[in-house]
């Protein structure tokens, strides 16, 4: 396959838990490009190319913490979903919080998993390893045509 | 008391409503002062009769008219007398008849009409007498004859009703048959049918008995029936009935027989004439003995009003005092619902921070373990034995406080999981437990038989069973042992049972062991957060 390398949108506002993806990546020899995120409104000037960001490039997936200041993830999620260029985006949800109601919410957004940083075992390894496998095995579209 | 006025479930026991002392006495004094007045008056020479001048009719009819008219009126004014004594006597007895059937319409005591309506019959024939007497009736018998004899037979009717209707009253209260509307009506018929049946043969009987003898000592015999009755009544049937049925009227009764004695005695023992002195005496108390039940019904009729007015006014109390009770229950109520709207308000701000705080807590929690164990193997090269172990230590205080902080988060829980109530195969539960708590590890867990089927909360039960296993396997000193499960139904309870051979807990510590965060073994020997039988304590409880 010589199409380019998914990239990965990495939206989360505690560095320890982003030094973990990252760290996670490089142990398992994921060379993916990381795009780093504080907040939502950080995550949708990067998709956008506003601000400070150069837009991302598809094809890319999202992983989303939920609790995060200025723009929390579900309300980042509306906002995704709103915008026609972006809407097809595929997320995963990583976040603490176990709370049906979190779950419920993400789902309706139509997140392609809900992942809990609790169950990922160390350094964020399973989730790694789910990743690679998700993207060797699932086709994304690269470009959309407005 | 009761104002039934039907009669048919009159009283059986009525209320006791004797006259005070203070009152009766000065009563029987006044009447007997009443009664001697007249033997008094005419010891001090005073003469009462008003038998009129003597007159010759001869000389009178030379007279003019109006002298004619001047001096029958004068002979006459013995019979105006009478006639006024007698009517007012009769008067008399008819408000008392009047007033007896509204005693019964305010208190249903049948006994006051029986003897009303005896007064008002003797009332009758002394109407008759009187009415014969001044000539407005015809009667046959010669009038010198009628006029004594009626009053004689009144006399005797009057004690008769008296007296003997006291007594039949009493004897039928004996035979505990109620004293109702039959016996009304059946009193009444024998005195007005005895009346009438009097009057009748007033009236047709050609020859009358003679009742004066003015020559006696006993001058009118006739009168020491009734006087001797009236003394018995006086001393014992009256007495008696009052005792049994105390109120104004039976006490007015009793009074009365005192003026009946005296009138006797006037009549038996005084009068040689019509309208002397003893005569009119004798008239005037006879009227005054009527008057007597008379004042007593009229009395007893300001005491039920009195008493109604008092039950007013305590009524009336007793609802200030309902309300005010009521009120102050309702705002007592208002207050509980308060304090329970914050206490639960209150448990649900310590559910939710002991949430916020278990979850807050955790990331950074999360974070500093990442890092410990970032530097243990980014610097593995770098670092002495020394640093290595430690790094080791801190990671397992984090797991620890890892551990302590989900269990508060289980804890806070325990108590207000809504509980729902389903059937639950108590076997497969444990069979469950025995598959997640001893697969892995060296011991046994024997299930017991008679594990049922019941209708209960699964989650709870199930979470109590496994910290209770759990707590077996954990706190045992060897790496194997026994666990014994067992299940014993008892009424609309289950009691379950979870036992091991391991070390057990020291009798001191049993109350101790449920407390939080309470652990037996040394922090490092045995991980465990020391909530596992808070928790069961909880959930039990709740």
């Amino acid at each position: 396959m010589d199409l380019p390398a998914v990239r990965i949108l990495l939206v989360d506002d505690d560095d320890v838990d982003r030094e973990a993806v990252v760290r996670g990546l490089k142990k398992m020899k994921v060379s993916n490009p990381v795009t780093i995120a504080e907040d939502g409104m950080s995550a949708l000037e990067a998709l956008r190319g506003e601000g400070e960001y150069t837009k991302l490039q598809r094809p890319n997936i999202v992983l989303l913490d939920l609790n995060m200041p200025r723009m929390n993830g579900i309300e980042f999620l509306q906002e995704l979903r709103r915008d026609a260029r972006f809407k097809d985006t595929v997320v995963f949800v990583l976040t603490t919080s176990d709370s049906e109601r979190d779950k419920v919410a993400a789902y309706d957004l139509n997140v392609a998993g809900y992942i809990l940083k609790s169950n990922v075992g160390d350094d964020f390894i399973k989730l790694v390893t789910m990743l690679d496998s998700y993207w060797r095995i699932v086709e994304l579209p690269h470009e959309k045509v407005i | 008391m009761t104002t039934n006025p039907s009669g048919d479930d009159s009283l059986l026991d009525p209320p006791d409503r004797k006259i005070e002392q203070n009152v009766s006495i000065p009563i029987f004094v006044v009447t007997v002062l009443v009664c001697i007045t007249p033997f008094l008056l005419g010891l001090a020479g005073v003469d009462l009769g008003t038998q009129g001048p003597t007159v010759d009719l001869v000389e009178l009819s030379e007279r003019s008219p109006a002298e004619i008219t001047d001096t029958l009126f004068q002979k006459l004014s013995g019979s105006f007398t009478h006639t006024l004594l007698e009517w007012s006597a009769f008067c008399a007895a008819v408000f008392v008849g009047l007033l007896s059937f509204m005693h019964f319409r305010l208190r249903g005591d049948v006994v006051t009409p029986v003897i009303g309506f005896a007064l008002f019959s003797a009332g009758c024939v002394d109407a008759f007498h009187t009415l014969a007497a001044d000539r407005l009736i015809e009667a046959v018998a010669p009038i010198t004859d009628l006029i004594p004899f009626t009053w004689a037979i009144s006399r005797v009717f009057v004690a008769s009703i008296l007296v003997f209707g006291s007594l039949l009253v009493m004897f039928y209260r004996k035979d505990n048959r109620k004293l109702g509307f039959p016996f009304f009506i059946t009193m009444s018929a024998i005195t007005g049918v005895t009346a009438y049946l009097i009057i009748h043969y007033c009236a047709v009987s050609e020859k009358l008995p003679k009742t004066m003898f003015p020559d006696s000592l006993i001058t009118r015999p006739w009168d020491v029936g009734p006087l001797l009755m009236f003394v018995v009544g006086g001393l014992y049937v009256f007495p008696k009935l009052y005792r049994s049925h105390a109120n104004a009227f039976t006490f007015a009764l009793v009074v009365s027989a005192i003026p009946g004695i005296a009138t006797g005695l006037h009549m038996a023992f005084g009068s040689t004439a019509l309208f002397d002195h003893h005569f009119n005496a004798a008239h005037f108390l006879k009227m005054f003995s009527y008057l007597i039940p008379l004042i007593g019904l009229m009395l007893d009729y300001v005491k039920t009003y009195d008493e109604t007015k008092l039950a007013q006014v305590a009524a009336e109390k007793a609802t200030v005092v309902a309300e005010n009770a009521r009120e102050e229950l309702n705002e007592r109520a208002i207050e509980l619902q308060r304090t329970n709207m914050d206490l639960f308000n209150r448990n649900k701000e310590l559910d939710e921070f002991a949430y916020i705080a278990s979850h807050d807590l955790k990331a950074p929690l999360r974070g500093i373990d990442n890092l410990a164990l970032w530097i243990a193997e980014d610097a593995e090269e770098l670092l002495p034995e020394d640093s290595k172990k430690h790094l080791t230590q801190l990671r397992q205080r984090i797991n620890r406080l890892e551990y302590l902080l989900n269990d508060l988060l289980a804890y806070s829980r325990a108590g207000h999981q809504e509980a729902r109530v389903e059937e639950v195969d108590t076997l497969a539960l444990v069979e469950e437990i025995k598959q997640l708590l001893t697969e892995s590890n060296n011991f046994e867990l024997k299930i017991g038989s008679a594990f049922p089927i019941i209708n209960t909360s699964m989650a709870p039960l199930k979470q109590v069973l496994m910290n209770l296993v759990s707590n077996a396997v954990k706190h045992h000193d060897r790496e194997d042992g026994k666990i014994t499960l067992t299940a014993n139904p008892n009424g609309s309870f289950v009691h379950f049972s979870v036992e091991d051979d391991g070390p057990g807990i020291p009798e001191e510590f049993h109350e101790k062991v449920f407390g939080m965060f309470q652990s037996l073994n040394a922090r490092d020997k045995v991980e465990g957060s020391g909530m596992g039988l808070a928790i069961v304590k909880r959930m039990i409880e709740s």
